[in-house]
């Protein structure tokens, strides 16, 4: 028997360690406190008032002095407790880091004790998730984020927003106030919303107004070299355009667009070809900077989002439909590439989205960048996606065109939607509760809620017990939906988070915050995990139980609850059964029945509980590996605790057959029913670089059938296997988790084990 | 024929001709080469075969054959390969998979639906279908049955043959394949009993495909010390010039990967010399001697 001891969970997908906060422990503390103070000091009726009170606490305050080699500004921490969207960077809405002020407590051996206990105390009720976890968990059924045990996860969260960084940049802070204050004149009942709008704006020019400062003071006091003292002065005319005025070069627009996202909280950094192409080409023409030079910003650039280490957000997007000039951003998109290529750092998650009619040469730049082994960019597959969207968003193609991926992989309408995936679903784990009764053989405990399946030693065939599975299945999905509603309306009870309202479509023109009904396209999503394992195993059970009849239901609880333990037979049984990912009809259409049972059931409860849609997204973020470490051995031979497979990609090593055969296997997993899935395939950067143009034909066929979108790992298996025994001897080897990249000495052990194991195509 | 005998069938094969490939390995071989990297493929028959990292030591093969040709030591099971080189029940006996087979029955219906499944990435690479082995041409009227039904469907096919054809069958492939690839692997005569098993001459195929207008890929594995003298190379330019249907030249460098599991080989295996630089050096070198053209060393062009 496995031991039912848990890893400790992190509270979310973290993997390269934050840097140290540049505030003493003293400080933060002082800025705690008062922003605690402020935020009690509101009713809870002057939400808009409070946040922008609150804010002011933080900004400028929390913004660090920039490094010798940066070439815009803009780094912050964010404290234990404070204002956010997400949580890699903070938390979401009015936050407390708990487990952060728990170690600041030990910091200060005691001396602060008090004090600190006493803002824990007043944010156990006033934490935006607190909150939201005090009314919506069920019992037996729903944890909070991210507690293994059950088999579904809730949580209160504003992922994903993509900005409107095009209407900032055409208007410019002032521009932008006017634009607002003329609508004040048409929406009065909207005043307070406006108002705080226009004082976010405000805030704004204050925080470049003190970035100002520092560059003057370093110009005035610090010995600099010739080529540092132009940046720096360069930076500093940016900077002065910029406070009040339209940027008029790339590096002011390039610098309002990163404050604006630093003071709005967003990880995800939009279409940046779209809203930096035009600069960079009017610099380019009138001299103001060389190809070389737009590099270096990009690099900078690069460099401010790798820092904020979200692991698993960090998006840059470039190229694909929709964009306002395409000859004006390819320019961008290729000199990004360049960038990204140079840089080869695990942050941003730098995506490409390309169309059949695209320059051909940035596919060529695309796969010469991949071919590095930096995984970047990420290849998304416009004609298959837009369409998707069209039909899962139920939008028009205009629309469907701004569609970009966010985190590790789930589509959002850019500048006009919402599509954070508070609700997370292990398919596996939901199996194993079934096959036992209802009761999960990871911690013996009921997990069916209110729910009765029915017993398995009365199933007869199996199609029943696929019937079942999706009844228990349903069940969930349907709770989960109406936590999902209920998260924004307790995000929206507390906060208006008003600087993406502002740069949210149709935020301003209705004069509603972003989660009052501002916003055009209110969706959301719904990871699910497991998948290919829950579809594995049915097939076992399909072939042991129904058609072979070498095995009864009875036979197989029971192997399952002794984790195999003298049942080494079955078990390899169980693994010599047809998997997932070897182009083998029977278990691939299996998955496909459970890919669209669960796609449909979760659309299906949108319009039930007010959401504009809510859509399955089969990501991975390492959560595969956590969630596996709870879940009980399963009838694809995979033992308790052990990861699951990685999105929706074949259990690592499971896939026998080759590239195509896999390829054909995922094209069968219809994209036209998601909001997001990650297909992983990694080559040995032999393969990669020597047949070049066949691994090309095979990513533009699988991409013909159907295929969504692919992430490359190019990798030596030699260099993997060293890295796994010594991983001190390869520490800026990079490889990709699925839904986001890491260094592979910064992951767990398991999980690099799993991605070692994970079939190098060689 | 209605069924072939087939020891292994590769999706996205890259190195057996063209574009995107699924090669199909047929079983038997009517030569012995001594450095022949998969002589699974010779013997024309179903072997047993034996991964020793699999055995967990519970010895139920060793009561199945009731000792004979297989004990156990170290908690492993040794076993005489020779001895149950045909033994398949061995394999159903084994709870950890540890027995295998090299070579299986299939039939033209099967082999047409297993290499169609991959027909988008050929189109897309201009790939096909390649028949190699162990002896393709052994199987011939199997594979012609094959190549009729992937005709109708457009397919590209390759013959990977090893340039001995003692029934003369060459002739009656040409209707149906495009391109042949063609072993040469020895231009000193007297040394082809001892190193492949027995004497042909690969000019007859080679002459009977020129007539035919088929081109031709000719592959050489070259062994250091063995058989890449200066001679062989200038024989290899000779057949250039006289076989204008060689479009290209495959210099293949021996090496001495090997499959983790065991068999019974029938034929002498040795193992000789891996080429370093100094070696590759002086293959090059002969090539530009010589004035090859399309000559292609591991992917690369050279002369």
């Amino acid at each position: 028997m496995i031991e039912r001891v848990l890893r400790k969970n992190e509270q979310n997908v973290a993997v390269a360690p934050k840097e140290p906060l540049y505030l003493s422990d003293l400080e933060q503390l002082e800025l705690m406190v008062r922003y605690t103070q402020t935020h009690a000091s509101y009713r809870e009726d002057q939400k808009f008032e409070r946040e922008m009170a609150c804010l002011r606490v933080l900004f400028p305050r929390v913004f660090r002095p920039m490094y010798e080699d940066d070439l815009i500004v803009g780094r912050y921490d964010s404290l234990p407790i404070g204002f956010g969207s997400v949580t890699s960077v903070g938390a979401p809405g009015h936050y407390c880091r708990f487990d952060q002020v728990e170690k600041m407590k030990k910091r200060f051996k005691g001396e602060k004790d008090d004090v600190l206990n006493e803002l824990m105390d007043y944010w156990k009720i006033h934490d935006t998730r607190e909150v939201f976890y005090r009314d919506n968990l069920v019992e037996n059924v729903s944890g909070r984020f991210v507690d293994v045990l059950y088999p579904m996860i809730v949580t209160a969260r504003f992922s994903g927003m993509y900005l409107d960084y095009n209407l900032l940049l055409d208007h410019g802070i002032d521009g932008l106030k006017e634009v607002i204050s003329l609508k004040k004149r048409d929406l009065p009942a909207s005043s307070t919303l406006y108002d705080a709008m226009i004082d976010a704006l405000k805030l704004l020019s204050e925080t470049i107004h003190h970035h100002i400062q520092e560059v003057e003071v370093k110009l005035i006091n610090q010995q600099l070299s010739p080529k540092r003292r132009r940046q720096m002065e360069r930076l500093l005319i940016a900077l002065k355009q910029i406070e009040h005025g339209k940027p008029n070069s790339m590096i002011s627009a390039m610098q309002l667009a990163w404050l604006y996202s630093s003071m709005a909280g967003v990880v995800n950094f939009g279409r940046m070809d779209d809203y930096l192409g035009d600069y960079l080409v009017a610099d380019l023409k009138s001299g103001k900077c060389s190809e070389q030079d737009a590099i270096d910003l990009i690099e900078s650039q690069w460099r401010l989002i790798e820092v904020k280490r979200t692991n698993v957000n960090g998006r840059v997007i470039v190229g694909g439909k929709g964009r306002r000039n395409e000859e004006n951003a390819d320019v961008f998109c290729k000199l990004a590439i360049e960038a990204t290529k140079r840089a080869q750092l695990v942050e941003p998650q730098f995506t490409l989205r390309f169309y059949e009619g695209m320059d051909p040469e940035i596919m060529d730049k695309a796969l010469g960048s991949i071919a590095t082994g930096v995984t970047y960019p990420i290849l998304y597959n416009d004609d298959v996606n837009v369409p998707s969207v069209m039909n899962t968003m139920h939008v028009d193609e205009k629309t469907a065109e701004n569609y970009v991926p966010f985190g590790c992989g789930e589509f959002v309408l850019s500048g006009m939607g919402v599509g954070t995936p508070n609700v997370c679903v292990n398919l596996l784990k939901s199996l194993t509760i079934l096959l036992n009764d209802g009761v999960d053989t990871w911690d013996f405990k009921p997990r069916n809620g209110s729910h009765s399946t029915k017993p398995m030693k009365d199933i007869e065939s199996f199609d029943e017990l696929f019937d079942e599975y999706k009844k228990l299945l349903s069940y969930y999905i349907q709770i989960g939906s109406v936590a999902h509603a209920n998260s924004y309306r307790t995000m929206n009870q507390a906060v208006g988070f008003i600087y993406t309202s502002i740069l949210t479509h149709d935020c301003i023109g209705r004069g509603k915050s972003v989660l009052d009904g501002g916003v055009r396209h209110l969706g959301g999503t719904n990871e699910m995990y497991g998948n290919m394992n829950a579809a594995d195993s049915l097939m076992a059970i399909k072939q042991l139980v129904f058609d072979e009849k070498k095995l009864t239901m009875t036979e197989l609880q029971e192997v399952l609850r002794n984790d195999f333990d003298g049942y080494d037979e079955i078990k390899e049984w169980m693994l010599e059964a047809p998997k997932f990912g070897n182009d083998l009809e029977e278990v691939d259409k299996i998955a496909a029945e459970l890919h669209e049972f669960t796609c449909n059931e979760v659309a299906a409860q949108a319009e039930k509980v007010g959401l504009d849609s809510w859509l399955v997204v089969v990501i991975n973020n390492q959560v595969n590996t956590e969630w596996g470490r709870a879940t009980g051995s399963s009838p694809d031979g995979r033992i308790a605790g052990m990861y699951m497979s990685n999105a929706n990609n074949p259990q690592s090593g499971a896939d026998v057959n080759g590239p195509t055969a896999m390829l054909n296997s995922l094209a069968k997993i219809r994209a036209d029913l998601s909001a997001g899935t990650v297909q992983n395939i990694k080559f040995s950067r032999r393969m990669f670089t020597m047949e070049r143009e066949k691994v090309k034909a095979l990513f533009t066929t699988y991409f013909r059938k159907g295929g969504p979108q692919l992430m490359v790992n190019i990798v030596n298996q030699e260099e993997l296997t060293d890295a796994y025994h010594h991983p001190e001897r390869h520490r800026d080897l990079i490889v990709r988790v699925g839904g986001f990249s890491a260094r592979y000495v910064n992951l767990d052990r398991d999980v690099q084990k799993e991605i070692l194991e994970r079939t190098c195509n060689e | 024929m209605n069924k072939g005998l087939v020891f292994d069938i590769q999706r996205f094969s890259v190195n057996d001709g063209p574009g995107i490939r699924t090669t199909i390995f047929f079983k038997g071989c009517g030569l012995r080469c001594r450095w022949c990297h998969n002589p699974e493929s010779i013997a024309s028959y179903v072997q047993l075969s034996y991964d020793e990292s699999r055995c967990n030591g519970c010895g139920k093969c060793v009561d199945f054959v009731q000792g004979n040709g297989i004990t156990l030591e170290n908690g492993k099971a040794v076993v005489d390969m020779q001895l149950h080189d045909q033994n398949l029940a061995l394999i159903d006996v084994c709870p950890k998979k540890a027995f295998g087979r090299f070579g299986d029955e299939i039939t033209v219906e099967d082999l047409v639906d297993e290499v169609m499944k991959d027909k988008d990435y050929y189109e897309t690479s201009n790939g096909g279908v390649t028949f190699s082995g162990g002896e393709a041409l052994n199987q011939w009227p199997f594979i012609q049955a094959c190549a009729i039904e992937l005709k109708k469907r457009n397919i590209h096919l390759t013959l990977d043959v090893s340039g001995n054809d003692p029934a003369k069958l060459i002739g009656q492939t040409t209707d149906w394949i495009d391109l042949y690839l063609v072993d040469y692997k020895l231009s000193d005569d007297s040394k082809y009993e001892k190193y492949v098993g027995r004497r042909f001459d690969p000019k007859i195929m080679l002459e009977a495909l020129l007539e035919a207008k088929k081109d031709v890929v000719l592959r050489c594995v070259l062994i250091p010390g063995i058989n890449d003298t200066t001679d062989h190379f200038k024989q290899l330019s000779l057949l250039q010039e006289n076989y204008p249907n060689i479009t290209q030249i495959d210099l293949l460098p021996y090496h001495k990967l090997r499959k983790k599991q065991v068999f019974h080989l029938v034929n002498e295996r040795e193992f000789y010399e891996v080429a370093d630089e100094r070696v590759r050096k002086y293959w090059r070198e002969e090539v530009t001697k010589n004035k090859l053209k399309n000559v292609v060393l591991e992917n690369e062009r050279i002369g």
